[in-house]
């Protein structure tokens, strides 16, 4: 296996779409990287550019430390998972699986030893005959994996293998690649543009959006400390909601945002958290509120005054989409979604008071989108 | 029996298929599509139905306007073009003027076509334009310069001469056919086999040859029927008697050697002509139909 880097990459399609904008990302040999971004940004243009089926307009692919810019696919020696599995449709899965290895000239003994052993792996010994039409969409997605696994490449590119799978399939098999993927110690890049999905199989999480990488992270940092208002807005689910607000020092110095006309005091941690908040008193601040971070207060409490517009049961909790007054860009209105037990006293129509959990608001610069708190991301 | 039926789960029944009306009106529209696609059959087959029944007459009863089976028929025309006028012999050279031709010109564009698709080279579309293009040369236009050559190559009234011409004339053809086809397959399955570390020569042969098989197909027939129809080529290149071809022969026949037209004698030779043609296309129909139809498998 090997590590992976993009550098500073570019890539514009003839015709002039902007794929990729400067993207950088490093994999370490055996790790799980996962790029999630919504559909179009460019997930699919950076596989290729590895692969070898894209030359960059800019920037540079580096294979274990190596410029393999002039390199043929072949010659990388990555592996490719299609979203599309592009399974050879003449040919049974048996034939599927070897044909890297014969298009490589590995010797017959071994091409039968290796196929059987992945058919024995990925559970595939019984369709070894048969041809993909044959196949159910799962089939054809272990096949497909199969086939890249059986090469003992370098490294794995994964283009949204299961979103062609229905959803209980594609929780399982989401648990069976990573535990694949540790046992064959395997440098993959993972592709989803499902955020769920992300947070779920990564250990590290690039957060992709028009052709550029915003952030690349745990899971857990990218929900707790997002880097920009994309980021706030794609992960989690239901993802943060933006609020604007005016940033203001209290009577006691402590510091306090103005949301809807009403003063939310940030709590004593704030600025030590967030030293960067400091410089912006007296501007403009948009505020991220995870879903976690509200607290209802029906009628006359202290808090925001709102209007519940919706309240979703799904099961052990409940979403409650509230209009708060004044909160939005330009003293517009906006929709808040907060998630509560499931014992939560909310009606549509019902006024309410929204309080905000200090301690899980993330602060973002209204004209760049960036965090305050974090360097600019080039 | 009501209709529709009173469904048990108390579901909407999706509407029902539109229906032609039941009754008389209905019948009567059946009867005219059908009617209008007999006598259309009826038109195209009345020359074959007319050739067939004259090539059983005996030239001495033939007036020149049987519409109906003679009551004596006789297998005597057959038997005289077969053996006697030597169609033994130009069948054989017919199948292999047809048969190599379409087999070069297929194996030869399946390659050209796959190139058009797969290879990124400057000037791709323009000599793809041009090949084309050259489809619109009737082989009247090159004959004569094309008679010059053989005969500088000391090809005339040699096997490869007529063979080679004939397949030059139908590649543009059907490198235009295969083109279509393979240009529909998709590219994804042949960048999966460049990561997979197959050449262009094994991605060719073990990914798009398999999958073209019905546009091979399709190519193959209609290069040979064209060929095997061709009287021009191997009338000018092919002079020997013993190269003689069916198409050269037909043309020969009649006039120039009874004197009178045979009538009779001349459409037992045209039946044994057509006949290869009529059993290919009726094993091979359904191949060639779905290879002109069908842009890619999926
Ligand atoms: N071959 C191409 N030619 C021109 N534009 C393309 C091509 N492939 C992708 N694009 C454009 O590049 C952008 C990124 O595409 P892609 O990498 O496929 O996104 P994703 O996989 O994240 O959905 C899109 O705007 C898309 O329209
Ligand atoms: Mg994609």
């Amino acid at each position: 296996m090997a590590s992976l880097a993009l550098i500073g990459a570019r890539k514009a399609y003839p015709g002039g779409a902007e794929a990729l904008r400067g993207v950088d990302l490093a994999v370490a040999d055996g790790e799980l990287m996962v790029l999630v971004g919504p559909s179009g940004c460019g997930k699919t243009t950076a596989l290729r550019a590895i692969a070898g089926l894209e030359r960059l307009t800019d920037g540079t692919v580096e294979i274990d430390g190596e410029d393999v810019g002039a390199l043929e696919p072949a010659a990388r020696d990555v592996a490719m998972v299609f979203q599309s599995y592009a399974l050879y449709p003449s040919m049974t899965v048996a034939r599927n699986l070897s044909f890297g290895l014969r298009a490589r000239g590995v010797a017959r003994a071994e091409r039968d030893r290796r196929v059987r052993e992945i058919a024995r792996l990925l559970e595939l010994e019984e369709l070894l005959d048969r041809r993909p039409r044959q196949l159910s969409g799962g089939q054809r997605q272990r096949v497909a994996m199969g086939r890249a696994i059986v090469r003992e490449p370098r490294a794995f590119l994964m283009d949204e293998p299961l979103s062609n799978l229905d959803a209980r399939l594609r929780v399982q098999m989401r648990g069976e690649i990573v535990r694949l993927q540790a046992r064959l110690g395997a440098t993959m890049v993972y592709v989803t543009h499902d955020q769920v999905e992300a947070l779920t199989m990564g250990r590290r999480v690039a957060v992709m959006d028009a052709g550029r990488i915003r952030q690349c992270d745990t899971p857990a940092a990218l929900y707790e400390r997002p880097a920009d208002t994309f980021v706030a807005r794609f992960i989690g689910s239901p993802p943060a909601s933006l609020l604007r607000g005016r940033l203001g020092e209290g009577r006691d110095g402590e510091l306090e945002c103005v949301i809807g006309g009403v003063a939310v005091a940030l709590g004593a941690g704030a600025e030590a958290a967030r030293p960067a908040l400091r410089a912006a008193v007296g501007g403009e601040l948009v505020v991220g509120v995870p879903a976690d971070g509200f607290a209802l207060a029906p009628g006359g409490a202290a808090g925001i005054p709102g209007t519940v517009a919706l309240a979703e049961l799904l099961g052990a909790e409940t979403l409650v989409h509230v209009e708060l007054a004044g909160a939005g860009e330009g003293g517009a209105a906006a929709t808040v979604v907060g998630r509560f037990g499931r014992g939560v006293a909310a009606v549509p129509g019902d006024p309410v008071a929204v309080a905000l959990v200090p301690d899980r608001l993330d602060y973002f610069d209204p004209e760049t989108g960036l965090a305050l708190d974090r360097p600019a991301v080039a | 029996m009501s209709w529709p039926p009173d469904s048990a789960g108390g579901t909407p029944e999706p509407p029902a298929p539109r229906r032609r009306p039941h009754g008389w009106r209905g019948a009567l529209g059946a009867v005219a599509d059908h009617g209008f696609l007999i006598a259309l059959a009826a038109v195209c087959l009345l020359p074959l139905y007319v050739m067939l029944i004259a090539s059983f007459e005996r030239a001495a009863d033939f007036d020149g306007a049987a519409l109906l089976p003679t009551l004596s028929p006789t297998f005597e025309n057959y038997r005289t073009v077969w053996t006697e006028l030597g169609f033994d012999r130009m069948f054989v050279n017919s199948a292999v003027l047809s048969l190599s031709a379409a087999a070069i010109a297929t194996a030869l564009a399946a390659g050209a076509a796959f190139g058009f698709t797969r290879l990124r080279f400057a000037g791709r579309g323009l000599l793809l334009a041009g090949v084309v293009a050259t489809m619109a040369i009737p082989a009247i236009v090159v004959i004569v310069p094309l008679s010059v050559l053989m005969t500088d190559l000391g090809l005339v009234d040699r096997l490869p001469s007529a063979i080679l011409a004939e397949a030059g004339l139908l590649l543009p053809f059907a490198i235009f056919l295969l083109h279509t086809y393979m240009r529909e397959l998709p590219s994804e399955l042949f960048e999966a086999a460049e990561v997979d570390g197959a050449s262009r020569w094994r991605q060719f042969r073990e990914i798009a040859l398999p999958l073209a098989r019905p546009a091979l197909a399709t190519t193959f027939l209609v290069s040979a029927i064209y060929a095997w129809n061709d009287l021009l080529i191997p009338l000018v290149l092919w002079q020997a008697e013993q190269l003689t071809t069916l198409m050269v022969g037909l043309a020969l026949l009649g006039p120039s050697r009874a004197g009178t037209q045979n009538v009779p004698l001349l459409m037992a030779g045209v039946t044994i002509s057509i006949l290869p043609l009529a059993v290919a296309f009726a094993v091979a129909r359904r191949a060639v139909v779905r290879g002109l139809v069908e842009g890619g498998e999926r």
